[in-house]
């Protein structure tokens, strides 16, 4: 084999080599681009999920806000106060009485756009593959329940190659462990209020899985950061009730 | 031989003229002899009290002494002063709670709160002072509380799509959230009534609401059983459901998937209860026992199947394990322990315990199965080796928590920057949870017996009650004091004793709260004031030498050594260690009495093993705080001046002696009648008490004290009895003087005033005679040394070479600014909140020590800084002149960095050997203040007692002073924070004018202030004033009455070292107050020494001064207490509503109430008249409450009130149904809703959730609606409490042919 024959061996290794890299990197848009049949649950799946966990992350540091007002920074993280008093000796009041809907408004909100691209790219992928695509208003609504986020695409959708499919809706999943954690903060949350502070301890024994950590600050504010010791999701607010200020009692 | 005479008794005489006037002598003399005693008790206690004089050896210490006291007493109030202003300028947004010292309470009165809707940081409902609105209140505040505006107002927050509730949440914030306000803020409303979800395999304890919404969300049917009213009941359910095989048939395909009966039937397959998929019986197509792996929710290693199935737990005997293909329990599965081994079978056996501290997990390295192929394991989650007190390590189960402390705890001795901290062993790990910095919460542990005999610790932090220690100590009974202590596990009774007369109790922290070192500083340094003490040592010269009798250990360092614990128990506060066992003395000065050991404190650094504080008991928080004197302590211990009763006792002694013998010898010699007998024991008591008197006068008049004081009075009663024998002796006619005395005082009142003249003449000389003796010996002499103990703030090492060892200590108990601060004077804690934070040394490049130069803004109108030079200034008037006697110059000194400044009145070497801090001031400023008040020479030494000196050594004595006086110079020298200070003192020169004092003297303060309230049933109380200066008071209920036409007299403290912190006290007890406005007009004159010398003319008078007590009207009384009947709630623990009104008193009813359910004695918590109080935490039972309130006229009202506390577990009953016309009616036995499905809508109709049937009308008992006879009627009630039957109907009317409905 002449010297032509082997740089062209290389080359043709090369590129092989780089289409694997490429099909590896963008594996989930080739299959669908190599797959004729695209399952429109699948990708919207595909599409959603990475966006759904980035918010669920940031959401779940601050408190269930986006920009949370009311909130107290601490290194560097703004985290709402969920249940805060002004005042020493007073348990606190409740600022978001409902935390999980609360967080699910956001979650939505923020989703919302994201869902409305997606829906939109599952349409010009039909378009690509010669399917005739009618699209109507797409609406999405996120709702949070054990062990899962449930996603709903309403998204009235005809495709028409050789027959015709029509598609209302389409449920998304996705694994979260995200409702527990907002529960137990919802009854820590209550204990803050009526009792002033927490026994973290109790819910550890009773829900082996879950770790409640709690940070003092000399100031009487506490943050609660409550995760998963599986899966290693966290919910963290603060609050700040039954402040007994140092010395006597005296306020600064 | 002596005729013996028989003495004859007749009737007659015994109630004759003469017998009458005898026996109203008799009376009259029995009643003397008390008004007597009870006079020349009287009376010598006043003596006592003023007859003590400033006699000290050191005539330098004289000035030194008195300087300082006027120094220091001055700058005091300057500074509490401005202690106040601080706090007022920080108004906070507590409303006057327990928790705030009286003072503050004071301040905090002032203001008011008002509701800021929404503050700048975001906030909403937030009550704060009404000078805060403008600052940090983002809208208009409103004038009142937030629980009384309609936006603001608590209760609790339902969302109704999710069935979720929020208590205490704020009505406007709650539906802005889309959520249903509900007027409760308790959580009793039906709506929020928790009770257990069965879904699938799980369980969760929620609201019926919610668990229907997760329900439909899932796809699954729940089971919700309101019963179950606990979450650990309710988590126990779960693992109760019936499990078992699901077969789906798809065509030929049996698949199998195991689940509960209610998932099967979603997917509609069919269920075989307790059998494995696997079991051949089934002819699916999954293997058994393919895999091991854990399950959520649950914590054993169970068998997995071909298809993915959970099969029964691990056991390397597989053929046990899978039971033929049956469910096996986990009770009959394989045991993990043997004995005490709790993993003797890890490699085997998969049935982990996590009570016992196990639980499925990945396999480690160290851990292995029997089948290496496997990765599972029951995992140890117990901790080994786990950290506690002082470097022990100890084995803690999974779920066990203890106390670790970063310093000795108790006994007031928790070193300043230590914390509690709870330690938690939670899946193998061990975590901890810092209590509250500043030692606001502490760790508290108990013990309880666990398997094995062995302990199982559980701690928790808990708030430090030490708060309310301080203030047990208000009040006269002694025994509450002791009980209320006792009972507050984080107060202890510390017992002082200084010796005699100085020996008493006070409450104390057991673990003191702490301050942050550089904010508060002023109101710490009030704080740790009240530990201040001054205790007087006296000493009596007496026959048989001198003698102590008040305060023997005064001037001993036991007295500095009780009082630096005492004060350290206050907070950080006294000499104390940090707690890497550095010491300072800082925290306190003492005069005449020894510094003690620095090193004596090092050891309380170190944490003890096995130390641990009390539980206590949570419940019970603060009930009333108040503050006393700054340097007297609490009342209750006040010493007493020397008692004199010894005198009264004596004279009566020695009356009664001899008159028993006169009567005898009578009865023996002469008269032998019954009146002879008393007579002579009357007279001759009478006698003496002439005597007596006569002796008293003249010791009065020449300033005896002590023992020449005692032995004047009795020397006088004995000549009393000398003198009425000897008038016996020469009227009775006896040859036996003492028979004689009898003799004479039977014949009559002639006889008997004669025998009382002549005693008052005997006793007058006798006492003269033995006056000049005692005056000779020195006889009665005393001597006093004024102890004082100054308690300060803490104050952190000097330097900053420690700063980095709070970083690194150990990072289970991390570092804080608050323990930073400890670590060194020039410690700084930066990038708090960063999550980088560090204790870290302050850079200071400049090595000079600080600069003083005088304080140009500060200074006394009328004078300036004179002569200013780097050595120091003179303080002049305007004109040059020098500072006239009694005169308060406030003046001060700054430096160039902030410093601690010390000074003395002689040259000292160095900075340590300076004794006094500049007004009793340890902290670091960049200003001081100073101020002084200096008195006259004529002052200092007008009520000396000059026996220890000649006249002309006196003299000299008074020239020396003068001279002092005249030109006082201060020696001042200011160290900073690295510890550097000048070797040069600062000189403040002063000059003293000296001439006739002009000034009258004015009050400085009273208490009870002028306009403040007494009690409905108050008729006496007593009044404290302080004058600028020692003088005597009078007062009057009339006005413009001079001073010596006032009728009466207030007690004065008239010596110079008597002065207080508001100058010289006077007091008095004003009895009669009326109802209404009692005026108490007042004037005082100074110079008391001038009192009866021909210099009273030169006595200042003041004007007339008015103080005016109001008296209540009426009485405060409780007009109501809720509840005071049956309060019905669905779960336990319940919450009910303490409300209580009342009326009358000093503010038509305003008062602060607290409560207990032990009764009125042993309150536990406080709230105001006008607001509501939630009891949380009610157990099923009866209860009654004892409410007490009192307003701010101590007006005191008490009452109680029973109710009970039923808990409603039971649904609704269906008592009767019928059909009238076209509707159908149902009759329950409770209030509640009915809500029915007919036959029409499906098949199994009795599961359906009560949420989801169609409403009958009517919410109380009778339930309506309209009736088709064609159809079945499945009905479920709900009480208001959320009780229903779950899954059942409370009734089914079937159709019927006749109109009549059926029940089932």
């Amino acid at each position: 084999m002449g010297k032509r024959g082997q740089l062209t061996i290389l080359v043709i290794i090369a590129l092989i080599i780089v289409a694997a890299v490429i099909v590896i990197m963008l594996y989930p848009r080739i299959s669908v681009l190599i797959n004729p049949k695209v399952s429109p649950s699948s990708y919207l799946k595909s599409c959603i999920e990475p966006v759904v966990k980035s918010n669920i992350e940031i959401l779940s540091k601050q408190g269930g806000y986006f920009a949370p007002q009311g909130n107290l920074d601490y290194k560097n993280q703004s985290i709402k106060y969920i249940c805060y008093t002004a005042e020493n000796y007073r348990t606190c009041l409740v600022q978001q009485p409902r935390i999980k809907g609360h967080f699910e408004d956001e979650l939505n909100n923020a989703l919302a756009p994201k869902a409305e691209a997606c829906a939109e790219n599952l349409k010009k992928e039909y378009e690509k593959r010669g399917y005739s695509v009618s699209l109507s208003e797409i609406h999405s609504n996120t709702s949070i329940v054990p062990g899962k986020i449930n996603i709903e695409f309403s998204m009235p959708m005809k495709i028409k190659k050789e027959s015709t499919q029509t598609f209302s809706k389409f449920d998304i999943e996705v694994d979260s462990k995200i409702y527990d954690l907002l529960m137990i903060s919802t009854s820590i949350i209550d204990f803050e209020s009526t009792y002033g502070d927490s026994e973290t301890t109790l819910y550890m024994q009773y829900y082996p899985d879950l770790k409640i950590e709690k940070i003092k600050l000399s100031e009487g504010s506490r943050i609660y950061i409550v995760s998963d010791v599986v899966t290693k999701e966290s919910f963290t607010f603060a609050t700040r009730s039954m402040v007994w200020p140092p010395g006597y009692g005296f306020q600064q | 031989m002596n005729e013996k005479k028989v003495i004859e008794l007749k009737k007659e005489n015994i109630f004759c003229k003469k017998a009458q006037a005898s026996y109203l002598q008799i009376i009259v003399l029995v009643i003397s002899t008390f008004a007597f005693s009870y006079f020349i008790y009287e009376s010598s206690k006043i003596l006592d009290e003023k007859q003590n004089q400033l006699v000290n050896e050191n005539k330098n210490s004289i000035i030194k002494t008195v300087l300082k006291n006027f120094l220091l007493k001055a700058i005091d109030e300057v500074s509490f002063i401005k202690s106040v202003s601080a706090a007022e300028e920080n108004p906070t947004a507590n409303d006057g709670l327990g928790g705030l010292a009286g003072f503050e309470k004071q301040v905090i009165g002032q203001l008011s709160l008002n509701c800021c809707p929404k503050l700048k940081n975001n906030a909403t409902c937030q009550n704060i002072a009404n000078v805060q609105c403008k600052d940090i209140c983002a809208v208009d505040c409103i004038p009142t509380k937030c629980e009384q505006t309609t936006n603001c107002k608590l209760g609790t927050c339902f969302d109704k799509n999710e069935g979720i509730c929020s208590i205490n949440s704020p009505k406007g914030s709650c539906e802005a959230n889309k959520g249903k306000w509900i007027n409760d803020k308790t959580g009793n409303a039906a709506e929020c009534q928790n009770g257990c979800c069965l879904l699938g395999t799980q369980a969760q304890f929620l609201t019926q609401t919610r668990c229907q919404k997760l329900s439909e969300k899932i796809g699954i049917s729940a089971n919700f059983k309101s019963e179950i009213r606990t979450e650990i009941e309710c988590l126990a359910l779960a693992s109760q459901q019936d499990e078992g095989a699901c077969v789906i048939v798809n065509g030929e395909t049996r698949n199998c998937i195991f689940t509960t009966r209610a998932v099967c039937l979603k997917n509609r397959g069919e269920f075989f209860k307790g059998y494995l998929c696997s079991n051949p019986e089934l002819n699916t197509n999954c293997e058994k026992q393919k895999t091991v792996n854990c399950v959520e929710g649950k914590n054993e290693v169970y068998w997995f199947d071909s298809c993915g199935n959970k099969e029964n737990i691990y056991d390397a005997n597989k053929a046990k394990s899978w039971n033929n293909g049956k469910i096996l329990s986990k009770e009959q599965s394989c045991l993990l322990s043997i004995g005490n081994n709790l993993f003797a079978n890890q490699k085997t056996c998969g049935n982990c315990n996590f009570l016992t501290g196990s639980i499925c997990s990945r396999k480690s390295s160290s851990e292995k199965l029997a089948d290496s192929s496997l990765n599972q394991v029951c995992k140890n989650i117990n901790c080994k080796d786990a950290p506690g007190n002082a470097g022990t390590t100890q084995d803690r189960k999974n779920g066990e928590s203890w106390c670790v402390y970063d310093s000795y705890i108790g006994d007031g001795k928790d070193a300043p920057g230590s914390r509690h901290y709870k330690y938690y062993c939670i899946d193998g790990e061990v975590k901890n949870e810092p209590c509250g910095d500043m030692r606001t919460s502490i760790c508290v542990e108990s013990e309880i017996d666990g398997q094995n005999r062995k302990t199982f610790s559980n701690a928790a932090c808990r708030p430090n009650r030490a708060l309310e220690c301080v203030g047990y100590n208000a009040g006269e009974d002694k025994e509450k004091l002791r009980k209320e202590c006792q009972d507050n596990p984080d107060c202890q009774i510390r017992s002082i004793d200084f010796g005699k007369k100085y020996q008493f109790n006070i409450c104390t922290p057991k673990y003191p709260r702490g301050f942050l070192q550089t904010e508060n500083a002023e109101i710490t340094k009030v704080l740790c004031n009240q530990a201040n003490f001054q205790c007087t040592k006296i000493k009596v010269k007496g026959i048989g030498g001198w003698k102590t009798v008040a305060g023997n250990k005064c001037d001993s360092a036991e007295f500095t050594q009780q009082m630096n614990d005492w004060c350290a128990s206050m907070g950080d506060c006294g000499m104390s260690t940090n707690v890497l066992g550095k010491v300072t003395d800082d925290g306190y000065s003492v005069s005449n009495a020894p510094k003690i050991n620095k090193q004596n404190y090092a050891k309380y650094a170190i944490p003890v093993i096995g130390q641990k504080a009390e539980p206590g008991d949570i419940s019970e928080i603060m009930a009333r705080y108040y503050g006393w004197g700054a340097t007297t302590g609490p009342s209750d211990y006040e010493p007493k001046s020397i008692e004199s009763i010894g005198i009264m006792e004596t004279v009566i002694g020695i009356g009664g002696f001899m008159g028993v013998i006169t009567a005898l010898s009578g009865v023996g010699t002469i008269v032998s009648t019954t009146s002879a007998f008393f007579a002579g024991f009357a007279a001759n008591t009478l006698t003496a008490l002439a005597g007596a008197v006569a002796g008293y006068i003249i010791a009065k008049m020449f300033g005896l004290q002590g023992d020449a004081f005692t032995a004047t009075v009795i020397g006088g009663a004995i000549g009393g009895i000398v003198g009425g024998l000897a008038f016996a002796a020469s009227v009775g006619g006896s040859t036996t003087a003492l028979a004689s005395l009898g003799a004479a005082a039977a014949l009559g009142t002639q006889g008997f005033l004669g025998a009382l003249v002549a005693g008052g003449v005997f006793g007058l000389a006798a006492a003269i005679a033995i006056m000049t003796i005692m005056k000779i010996m020195g006889i009665g002499k005393v001597k006093k040394t004024v102890a004082q103990f100054t308690c300060n703030p803490w104050q952190a090492p000097r330097g900053g070479d420690d700063c980095g060892k709070c970083n690194t200590k150990n990072p289970l108990q991390p570092c804080t600014k608050y323990k930073c601060q400890t670590f060194g004077q020039l410690c700084e804690f930066i990038n708090e909140g960063t999550g980088s934070e560090m204790c870290t040394k302050v850079d200071i490049k400049d090595v000079n020590p600080p600069v003083i130069t005088p304080w140009k803004e500060l200074i006394s109108p009328g004078y300036k800084y004179d002569e200013i030079n780097d050595d120091g200034f003179k303080i002049t008037g305007q004109n040059g002149e020098c500072i006239t006697e009694y005169t308060p110059v406030i003046f001060g000194i700054s430096t160039n960095k902030v410093s601690q400044c010390k000074y003395d009145v002689v040259h000292t070497d160095n900075y340590d050997a300076m004794s006094n801090f500049i007004m009793d001031d340890n902290l670091y400023r960049y200003n001081h203040t100073m101020a002084f008040n200096i008195p006259s020479v004529e002052s200092l030494f007008g009520n000396m007692n000059d026996e220890d000196y000649t006249d002309a050594e006196l003299a000299n004595l008074k020239a020396v002073s003068a001279n002092k006086l005249g030109e006082l110079n201060y020696y001042v020298r200011c160290i900073d924070k690295a510890g550097t200070a000048p070797v040069k003192e600062y000189t403040i020169r002063t000059c003293v004018k000296p001439g006739p004092d002009l000034t009258p003297p004015y009050i400085t303060k009273s208490t009870p202030a002028d306009g403040s309230y007494v009690a409905f049933n108050q008729n006496i109380t007593s009044l404290n004033i302080w004058l600028s200066e020692p003088a005597n008071c009078k007062y009057s209920s009339n006005k413009n009455k001079s001073f010596e036409e006032m009728e009466n007299s207030f007690t004065c403290l008239t010596d110079a070292e008597d002065i207080e912190l508001y100058g010289w006290n006077c007091n008095t007890t004003i009895n009669n107050l009326a109802r209404g406005d009692n005026r108490i007009l007042i004037k005082c004159r100074d110079q008391p020494w001038l009192a009866g010398t021909i210099n009273e003319s030169q006595r200042n008078t003041m004007q007339e001064a008015e103080i005016t007590l109001i008296k209540s009207q009426t009485e405060l009384r409780i007009t109501e207490i809720s509840p005071n009947a049956t309060i019905t709630a669905g779960t336990e623990p319940a919450t009910a509503v303490l409300k209580v009104k009342t009326d009358g008193g000093v503010e038509n009813g305003k008062s602060v109430c607290g409560f207990s359910f032990t009764g009125y004695n042993q309150i536990a918590d406080t709230f105001s008249s006008d607001e509501e109080y939630t009891l949380s935490m009610m157990l099923n039972g009866k209860y009654t409450v004892y409410v007490k309130c009192i307003d701010i006229g101590g007006n005191i009202a008490q009452a109680s009130s029973g109710f009970e506390i039923q808990i409603d577990n039971n649904a609704p009953q269906v008592a009767r149904a019928y059909q009238q016309s076209e509707s159908l009616t149902i009759i329950t036995d409770e209030p509640s809703q009915c809500t029915f499905r007919t036959d029409s809508n499906s098949k199994s109709i009795c599961s359906f959730n009560w949420e989801n049937g169609t409403l009958m009308s009517g919410a109380d008992l009778i339930h309506t609606t309209s009736f088709d006879d064609k159809l079945s009627y499945y009905i479920k009630c709900q009480d208001v409490y959320g009780n229903s039957l779950g899954s059942g109907c409370n009734i089914i009317v079937k159709r019927g042919r006749s109109s009549a409905p059926q029940q089932l």
